[in-house]
């Protein structure tokens, strides 16, 4: 990771805020606050996904670049990075992994995105009708270049989950794995 | 006109002179010149000081507010009030004022036999010439008395012929009034009109039954209140109490040809005549005035004082050495220094001798302590910061004149709570704009109502007031139109404050001095220059001359706003212009 304290080498995904003190209070004020958490939201996102990150352990990444900066010493409180990944559940791009609010699946694509990705790789490396192990799609050798490559288990069965529903594929368990097959 | 336009305070209060003091004031009452009503001067305040009585209206202060020089007032006298006719206080004034009278010889109106006015006041019709032939009865000794040729309200009353007291006016003024045909002086029918005249002049009791003088107000026995309306007189108790018409004729603009106006009246309607007539006594006996064209401060050496006698007979040799005998050298030191010690216990021990004398030698025993104060610290071996503090405290407390700005409970009629609130109000907005102090400039612009109560009670020094009238006087501020007015931040804190100071322009204010280049570079250099600079409360208190507490709630009153943001660190929260702020 760059250094933060320079600011022209900070990756264009890092909002221009990330130098600001007061992104990293809440805002009690209404109107500041939206744009404080739109501001949160799309950084969480982007950084996310530069990172590949799948799911995010709130008290983890609290002391990470994402809602830590050390050059101002200035750290999202965890009730705050909990309200802002609450907003992102309500527009569904993220979701909690359970009720205690400690772990969140972030989609920085929504599900139906990767469920159309996923397709589209399988359409075009011709693997139609053949059955896939999930492994296979987020580890194999052949998807490295893809945007879900490292996608987390529970979350591609989500993604697939999209796909079935649409009447493309179906999944089944393979003794401790699952498959999936597309057609 | 015997009365002068007067200066009002920003509160709309009489400028006081530098040695008046504010004695009492009532409100309801309504002004007269002679016999009539004075226009536009019918409903305001009477504020009696130790030299004037000063009339505020309640409309339009500005421009009718007048003051009568109590040194123009030969005498006065109380009328307690008849029927519709409310109480009054009336004031006579010295022939010497040329701009009252034109030629009129005074002491001829004044004469007993001379009556230029037969008409009472209180009574639209004309007196009936039959009065002339009535006999009014001493509720004293009962002996039918001639009713006094020349009476009208303003002549004195001649006492009874037999037992040699006074008459109360209201007997008079039955006669008057009552219908009753005039009697022939000598007429069988004594009996009647000295039954007639008892009852009319008793007031019974409601609780006791004891009849009671007319003239008091609560009953000699129990205590109880009397209201005219238990007068079981038929006559008395069919008025009302109401005010909307007064029997007096209206000043037409100017007074009739042929009326000399030596007389002033106050018509209390509200009541509240007693009290304003006991300080007005006061005030007549003390004669302030005087004391403002006397010799300021009179001399140490005429300051002749008991305490200082023997001084004073050691002090001939002493103080003023001839030009001749000069005395040089340490010697001469010595007893120039002796001397000048000789002065000053005598000008403390004369100051202190009573207050009045304090009052009028405050200068001399300023510069006093002051002196004292210098030469303490000039002295290494006697620099005790505390006395110095002490002295110097003293000094300050001298300096201020706490009677500028005080208004007691007992300077108001004790009837009206809401009077005393509203005239503390005043002597509040006073005291905050006050040029000299400028309390509100060094608070910057506004001050918590903890601090000024503290302040300003400091400056009253005594009759201190207790939080809750502060509360309720500064609740007063918009209903007076007074130039400060009380706000309630968000979290209850009360603040007195400029009535043209807005949120817009305190944010204004402090956004433009968040644009400002710091002089000081922020305590981390690694903080993005193009966010601008951001401030602490304590910060901004300092710039605008805030209380903390002010400081805290304006800054948060703009982050409601939109205008801030705040960053809170383990150093307290800064405040920061907001980039996200749209203006609309």
């Amino acid at each position: 990771m760059s250094d933060p304290k320079d600011k022209a080498s900070l990756p264009a995904y890092y909002p221009e805020f990330y130098t600001f003190p007061p992104f990293y209070t809440r805002q009690p004020n209404a109107a500041s606050w939206s744009s404080q958490l739109s501001q949160w939201r799309s950084f969480i996102l982007g950084y996310c996904r530069a990172h590949k990150l799948w799911r995010l352990n709130l008290v983890d990444a609290i002391e990470t670049d994402l809602f830590y900066n050390k050059s101002i010493n200035r750290k999202l409180p965890l009730p705050t990075i909990r309200e802002v990944v609450d907003d992102l559940v309500k527009s569904s791009n993220a979701e909690w992994l359970s009720s205690e609010k400690s772990i969140a699946y972030i989609y920085w694509r929504t599900p139906e995105d990767f469920a159309s990705q996923i397709y589209s790789w399988i359409d075009e490396t011709g693997q139609k009708g053949t059955v896939l192990t999930l492994l296979e799609l987020t580890e194999g050798d052949n998807t490295t270049q893809q945007e879900w490559y490292g996608m987390d288990q529970a979350m591609l069965v989500k993604c697939l989950n999209v796909l079935v529903k649409r009447g493309q594929a179906q999944v089944f368990s393979v003794g401790d794995d699952k498959g999936v097959k597309v057609w | 006109m015997a009365f002068r336009k007067i200066d009002l305070t920003p509160a709309l209060r009489p400028l006081l002179l530098p040695s008046e003091t504010l004695l009492f004031v009532q409100d309801a009452v309504g002004l007269y010149e002679g016999r009539y009503k004075v226009p536009n001067f019918q409903n305001g305040s009477a504020y009696l000081t130790t030299h004037r009585v000063c009339f505020v209206n309640n409309d339009e202060p500005r421009k009718y507010s007048v003051a009568l020089e109590l040194r123009d007032v030969e005498r006065f006298e109380l009328y307690n009030g008849f029927l519709k006719s409310s109480p009054k206080i009336t004031f006579y004034l010295r022939p010497s004022n040329p701009s009252l009278l034109n030629s009129g010889d005074r002491s001829a109106s004044r004469s007993p036999t001379y009556s230029p006015v037969p008409t009472p006041p209180r009574s639209s019709t004309p007196l009936p010439s039959a009065a002339l032939n009535r006999q009014w009865i001493c509720p004293i000794c009962t002996f039918p008395n001639p009713f006094p040729s020349n009476y009208s309200p303003l002549a004195p009353i001649p006492p009874c012929l037999t037992c040699g007291v006074k008459p109360n006016r209201s007997v008079l003024d039955a006669i008057i009034n009552s219908p009753a045909p005039a009697k022939p002086p000598n007429g069988a029918s004594d009996d009647s009109i000295l039954q007639a005249g008892i009852q009319r002049s008793k007031n019974a009791c409601p609780r006791c039954t004891f009849e009671n003088d007319q003239a008091l107000r609560n009953c000699e026995m129990c205590g109880e209140v009397l209201s005219s309306d238990t007068v079981d007189d038929p006559l008395i108790a069919g008025t009302s109490a109401s005010r909307d018409e007064s029997p007096a004729p209206a000043y037409l603009g100017s007074v009739p040809k042929g009326e000399q106006i030596d007389s002033v009246k106050l018509s209390f309607r509200g009541g509240g005549e007693k009290p304003f007539m006991e300080k007005l006594k006061g005030a007549m006996v003390q004669r302030k005035w005087l004391l403002e064209q006397a010799p300021t401060v009179p001399t140490i050496t005429s300051g002749a004082a008991n305490l200082t006698l023997d001084a004073r007979e050691r002090d001939p040799p002493i103080s003023p050495p001839p030009p001749t005998e000069r005395i040089v050298g340490v010697r001469g030191l010595e007893r120039q220094n002796l001397a000048l010690r000789m002065n000053n216990q005598r000008a403390i021990a004369g100051a202190f001798e009573d207050l009045e004398a304090l009052m009028s030698r405050a200068k001399e025993i300023i510069a006093l302590a002051e002196n004292f104060a210098t030469q303490l610290a000039d002295n290494p071996s006697l620099a005790n910061s505390d006395a110095k503090e002490a002295l110097s405290q003293s000094a300050a407390l001298l300096a201020l004149r706490p009677t500028d700005f005080s208004v007691t409970k007992d300077q108001i009629s004790s009837s009206s709570l809401s009077l005393y609130h509203a005239e503390l109000a005043r002597s509040i907005a006073d005291f905050l704009a006050d040029d000299r102090r400028s309390i509100l400039k060094k608070e910057g612009g506004a001050i918590t109502l903890v601090d000024l109560w503290a302040v300003y009670n400091r400056a009253r020094g005594i009759e201190l007031i207790s939080p809750s009238d502060l509360e309720s006087a500064a609740k007063l501020f918009d209903k007076l139109q007074l130039p400060v007015r009380l706000r309630q931040f968000k979290s209850g804190l009360l603040v007195v404050q400029e009535r043209n100071r807005t949120d817009e322009k305190v944010a204004k204010d402090v956004l433009a001095w968040l644009e400002e280049p710091s002089d000081v570079e922020n305590r981390d250099a690694t903080t993005d220059r193009r966010w601008g600079r951001s401030v602490l409360a304590r910060d901004a208190a300092e710039k605008f001359g805030w209380s903390v507490a002010v400081a805290i709630e304006e800054l948060e009153m703009i982050e409601e706003r939109g205008e801030l943001v705040r960053d809170t660190s383990f150093e307290g929260v800064r405040w920061w212009r907001s980039p996200w702020y749209i203006s609309e």
